[in-house]
């Protein structure tokens, strides 16, 4: 029995997934983690194989775009699929053994993991032949994507639990145009927590792979307040760190400190880095992503690092003046949403200025 | 020193692998155990390391080709290609592939070509009666075309190989065939719409009845019952004879077909569309300046008629012999008035859109159908129809329904009219913004008290037009 670390990370943007994943098959490979499996929720994203046909995305980018749909191109084999809220991603990496170096061998393993899940469910679910995933009828429930190196795995599989499966049909789902796509909840007949599913999935998988799950809570929480103005258009405040600290640009953002709520430290990071105060606005936009082992390094970060970061947005006056905190950042500007847009370093910080823009538009359009 | 690198065998059962990446470039320097190039199986892409350090000389399998394993992929050689007797680095292009699935490169070959009319000067294809063992290597690759261009074959019953192409060595392209279709007028066939075909609805919409009769008359009358002779005009010398266009063909067609299939029934109302006016008065300029999208009436109408196709589905359905076929979504198609003649594009997943989508939608599709940049996909596939009459000024009208629907509204003037008002202290006379509905609708499924409860509903829906629908 090998031990595993398991990470219930939330939300995790699947650009900031793949790069998680890519740091940690480095680390496995060096010998420096145990094997880690990783629990988490994409945002709506449509995602291709190297392989897959551009054909099968059927929505085009103007329809993606007012519907929130990110298109990524990804590294784990497979044609296109969609993840999104409601729809359980299980990432495994893992060291395979010499006996179990077979791809197609762990193919199954994945497939089982789910049958033996959905059993548990008393929902009937197999394989098809010729198909890999795990199927209700001719209705796929779970679907598997894998990438291998030197025989380190990464990705892994997507469950619809409660995902929205109207998104599929902006999709030929891994290019198989004849079957259709359910879930959890379309099988039974009512929304099924998530929390319910994350333990099974767990134990099924330790089952199955040998493994010791061992529970690795995210360490810290992190705050990212967008401030703006209406001037009267709107301007989204930009702030520049010092060159010690990487010199990128970025709006407020901070770590939480012990015995503080997110709401407490979005509002003490304003107030340090801006002399600012005022209402927030809650984003409801709250993502978990991995810090960059060669920059955030032991001894003085555990590596690897996960933080949760919550998005908040505090609407400045036309005339407020803004008092840069020393030592943190050395220029300010306040620029309209694309051009604040372009000068951000981080995913995050970027999806937390699109969240705040699509709140402030009234005629914004809904989802499918 | 040379040294082989091979398609790995990642499993006991694995038989072949796909190169989908070289991660060098021919020349470049790879350390050992550093990642040389990807492959893919079924679900699995494996990036796979090189098995020694030195220079990549040579490149034999490319992107995209399927191989089987142990078969020679490359060569890394210790010195730089060039330095070494075996000569200058080479590469074998990608073309020799056995893998029978198409590329993305291939797709957008056929896809993109511009097209002429076809039945010009391209070359034919070659004869169908000879074994493909004995056709050229250029037959074979006109001879091949596009997934999507079979399946628009397949479910318009083409034969590819009558087609000249106006493709890539004369491949017939998704243009080339889908003038053939039109031109042969094979009546709509409601299978074909894209996203609307989805694995996820319960069924496909049915063709309808007048397409198999026109595929087997071929090109020739009108319409296809035929009309008694003593009722036919005879055409004088100071008459002069026309042919009708397609469009007006088609429209000719549909229009006769569908009074002899459906029993038709129309119900009234008369709708106080003042609020509505209001709202429109105060927010479009706003929206205009935050979504560069004019605001008129229909789109209202449309949110409306959404609303009341969940409460009413029967009216959202079809009829197919003795079944019913209820459509899970709603692909709203509305009227537009061309200079030519008449189209009716559709906007689809319609009930999934908010006010703005709609507005979108719209316009968008009709601002292509004045232009004719209108796809097949775009005017097929509609569950229910809204035209309008009143644009013109008509109090109301009674509109013939689209097959394979079952009902149509039609949307009459906007008339300030005085109206009574029924207040707490008695009635008074208000000047009021009054709209005049009509359903027509198929009484083989829609009885009266369903198309009337429909027109309360749309009526309801605007008169108490709810602030959140804005959104």
């Amino acid at each position: 029995m090998t031990e595993a670390h398991v990470r219930d990370l939330g939300l995790v943007e699947y650009a900031d997934g793949l790069l998680m994943q890519e740091r940690l098959v480095a680390l496995r490979q060096a010998g420096l983690i145990p094997d880690q499996l990783l629990l988490l929720e994409h945002s709506h994203v449509f995602t291709l194989g190297r392989r897959a046909s551009p054909s099968h995305v059927l929505a085009g980018e103007s329809l993606r775009r007012d519907w929130g749909i990110q298109l990524h191109e990804s590294v784990r084999g497979g044609d296109v699929t969609y993840h999104g809220p409601g729809q359980l991603v299980l990432y495994l990496v893992l060291q395979l053994l010499p006996a179990r170096q077979d791809v197609i061998g762990y193919v199954r393993d994945l497939e089982a993991v789910m049958i033996d899940l959905l059993a548990d469910f008393d929902i009937r679910a197999g394989r098809l032949e010729g198909l890999s995933g795990a199927w209700v009828g001719s209705n796929k429930i779970g679907a598997i994507g894998v990438r291998m190196s030197r025989w380190v795995t990464s990705h892994g599989i997507g469950l619809n639990v409660n995902t929205d499966l109207r998104y599929f049909n902006l999709i030929v789902p891994c290019g198989i145009r004849d079957h259709g796509v359910t879930s959890l909840k379309r099988e039974l007949g009512r929304e099924v927590p998530l929390e319910e599913v994350k333990s099974r999935l767990v134990a099924h998988t330790a089952r199955h792979f040998g493994l010791e799950p061992v529970e690795k809570p995210i360490a810290r929480g992190s705050i990212q307040v967008i401030v703006y103005r209406r001037d009267p258009a709107l301007e989204l405040l930009c702030l520049r760190r010092v060159p010690e600290r990487g010199g990128f640009w970025q709006p407020v953002t901070g770590l939480i400190e012990a015995g503080e709520s997110p709401l407490d430290a979005a509002r003490r990071e304003v107030l340090e880095e801006t002399g600012l105060e005022g209402d927030l606005l809650d984003l409801d936009f709250v993502h978990t992503f991995m810090l960059d082992p060669a920059v955030f390094a032991a001894p003085r970060f555990e590596v690897p690092s996960f933080i949760t970061e919550h998005s908040y947005a505090l609407e400045a006056t036309a005339r407020a003046e803004v008092r840069l905190e020393e030592g943190a950042h050395d220029a300010l500007e306040w620029l309209p949403p694309e051009q604040a847009l372009e000068r951000q370093k981080w995913e995050g910080n970027r999806l937390g200025i699109e969240r705040l823009q699509r709140r402030l538009n009234p005629f914004r359009e809904s989802s499918p | 020193m040379r040294s082989e690198v091979i398609m790995p065998q990642m499993g006991e059962s694995v038989a072949e692998g796909t190169v989908t990446k070289w991660l060098k470039k021919l020349g470049d320097k790879v350390e050992r155990d550093e990642p040389l190039f990807e492959i893919s199986t079924d679900k699995v892409d494996a990036e796979i390391p090189s098995p020694v350090a030195g220079y990549l000389a040579e490149i034999l399998v490319g992107e995209g080709v399927t191989v089987e394993i142990n078969t020679k992929v490359a060569v890394v050689t210790s010195e730089p290609p060039g330095k070494s007797a075996a000569g200058p680095a080479t590469q074998v292009s990608g073309s020799v592939s056995t893998a029978p699935a198409q590329t993305p490169a291939g797709m957008v070959a056929s896809v993109a070509s511009s097209a002429p009319a076809i039945g010009s000067t391209a070359a034919s294809l070659p004869a169908p009666d000879r074994p493909r063992s004995e056709l050229t290597a250029e037959e074979l690759r006109r001879l091949r075309s596009s997934p999507l261009v079979r399946k628009i074959a397949e479910a318009h019953q083409v034969d590819l190989r009558q087609l000249s192409g106006t493709g890539l060595s004369g491949r017939v392209t998704k243009k080339d065939i889908l003038e053939y279709v039109e031109k042969r007028e094979v009546g709509p066939v409601g299978a074909e719409s894209g996203p609307a075909a989805a694995p996820v609805v319960a069924a496909p919409v049915v063709a309808p009845v007048p397409a198999a009769g026109a595929e087997a008359r071929g090109v020739k009358a009108a319409v296809s019952f035929d009309v008694p002779p003593q009722f036919l005009a005879v055409a004088g010398p100071r008459d002069s004879v026309v042919p009708m266009s397609n469009m007006r063909r088609k429209i000719s067609e549909h229009m006769s077909w569908s009074k002899r299939i459906s029993a038709h029934v129309n119900s009234f109302l008369e709708i106080d569309m003042t609020r509505i006016v209001r709202l429109r008065e105060q927010r479009k300029d706003a929206f205009l300046a935050q979504t560069g999208e004019k605001l008129s009436f229909m789109p209202f109408i449309m949110q409306a008629t959404v609303s009341a196709l969940r409460a009413y589905p029967d009216c959202n359905a079809s009829v197919v012999g003795d079944d019913i076929v209820y459509h899970k979504d709603i692909h709203l198609g509305v009227a537009v008035a061309l200079d030519w003649g008449l189209i009716v594009p559709v906007v689809k997943h319609a009930g999934e859109k908010n006010l703005l989508g709609l507005t979108r939608g719209l316009n968008d599709l009709a601002t292509r159908a004045r232009n004719k940049k209108l796809s097949p996909d775009e005017v097929n596939g509609g569950t229910f129809t809204i035209t309008n009459p009143g644009s013109f000024g008509s109090l109301t009208g009674t509109p013939i329904v689209s097959q394979p629907q079952v009902a149509i509204l039609g949307v009459g003037a906007i008339n300030k009219r005085p109206w009574v008002i029924e207040g707490p202290d008695g009635d008074s006379i208000a000047i009021r913004h009054i709209l005049m509905l009509s359903l027509s609708y198929d009484h083989r499924l829609v009885d009266g008290a369903t198309g009337a409860r429909f027109l309360n509903h749309v009526r309801d829906f605007l008169e108490d037009y709810a602030d959140s629908n804005l959104e």
